[in-house]
């Protein structure tokens, strides 16, 4: 039996937390984390109110480095696999499944969820145009070639997670993580996975001058190494 | 005959080279960030006092006036200091995510190891 764990960044994502994490109960996934990034409001509280493992940063350190402090608890804590998962409700629990099923199986070590290979997510046309940049930049800059370098959604098995060192503390760890994938030759698979953006999660989202932040970020990285 | 603006170019440099003194018996900075400031400092001072100097150098490099020449010799300190002020910031970054990590792991396992009092 594997041992799956759920590790929720979240901050500031009291109005959306319990829903996620009561999500994720009905869907059988008890072993849920949440990492507390420096949240001014209950999300906390809330989070284990819920029932979840809540790690707490004092201080807001950023998405990337509050899933590098939950996927080290997770491994520490004897996982087979690790799920990403956001916690403003944009990602659906009925999908981890479906993410998981090639590491179960053995066919990979990572498994992207993907919202271009499903016909489902509501992608907002701005928000489209801006992925598919994405994909183009990432192509030129990494060599990746998955068709969603941004999608959060991903599942790693314990010998993936101790494998990928992550040392973007913001958003640029899609893009990070997708790269060292490349660069280890991990093998990894693309499912597609169902998106649902609600004004509040494009709210919480990246925003497209995100976007242009993360890009120089990596173009930084890429030349400073 | 020497000019208020050198005086004063003279005694500001004479003060940032006791303050890096001053920092190194501190130790808050290391022997070869001594030696560079002391460097910089010590050129500042003999331009000073001599500018003829200045003109020479500039002439030996091919650059046409003297301010020429301080001019970039400065544009390029300065970009050095942003850059090695920009690694550490982002080192310092570093640590504090670390520390930030190595509190919450800790303070979850401890309270996952603590007995329940009641």
């Amino acid at each position: 039996m594997n041992k799956t764990f759920i590790v929720i960044p979240a901050r500031n994502e009291s109005s959306s937390i319990t829903t996620v994490i009561n999500d994720l109960k009905k869907h059988k996934y008890d072993n849920i984390i949440v990492v507390d990034d420096g949240s001014k409001d209950t999300t906390s509280i809330l989070a284990k109110q819920a029932g979840a493992t809540v790690l707490r940063h004092y201080i807001n350190r950023g998405q990337g480095a509050a899933l590098k402090t939950g996927t080290e608890y997770a491994v520490l804590q004897e996982a087979d696999i690790i799920v990403h998962f956001d916690a403003d409700g944009q990602m659906r629990a009925e999908d981890i499944s479906t993410v998981i099923q090639p590491l179960i199986e053995g066919k990979a070590d990572v498994s992207f969820g993907s919202r271009f290979l499903s016909n489902d997510s509501n992608i907002p046309t701005a928000r489209k145009m801006m992925l598919v940049l994405g994909r183009i930049f990432m192509r030129a800059l990494f060599k990746v070639t998955t068709t969603d370098p941004q999608s959060g959604f991903r599942a790693l098995t314990k010998k993936a997670a101790q494998s990928i060192e992550i040392t973007q503390r913001g958003m640029p760890h899609c893009s990070e993580i997708l790269a060292q994938v490349h660069k280890k030759k991990i093998v990894f698979t693309e499912v597609p996975v169902k998106i649902i953006y609600t004004d509040y999660s494009k709210k919480h989202g990246q925003s497209n001058i995100e976007a242009l932040r993360i890009a120089t970020k990596l173009l930084w990285s890429k030349l400073a190494r | 005959m020497i000019q208020p603006i050198q005086i004063l170019i003279i005694i500001f440099a004479t003060f940032a080279l006791s303050r890096t003194y001053l920092r190194l018996h501190d130790n808050k900075i290391t022997k070869g960030e001594f030696v560079l400031w002391t460097f910089v400092w010590t050129s500042v001072v003999i331009v000073a006092f001599i500018p003829q100097v200045i003109v020479t150098l500039s002439d030996f490099f091919g650059l046409g006036r003297g301010m020429d020449l301080a001019i970039l010799t400065s544009t390029i300190l300065l970009l050095y200091l942003i850059f090695k002020a920009y690694v550490r910031i982002e080192m310092i970054e570093q640590d504090i995510t670390e520390l930030t990590r190595k509190l919450a792991l800790e303070t979850k396992h401890e309270s996952k190891n603590q007995p329940h009092s009641r």
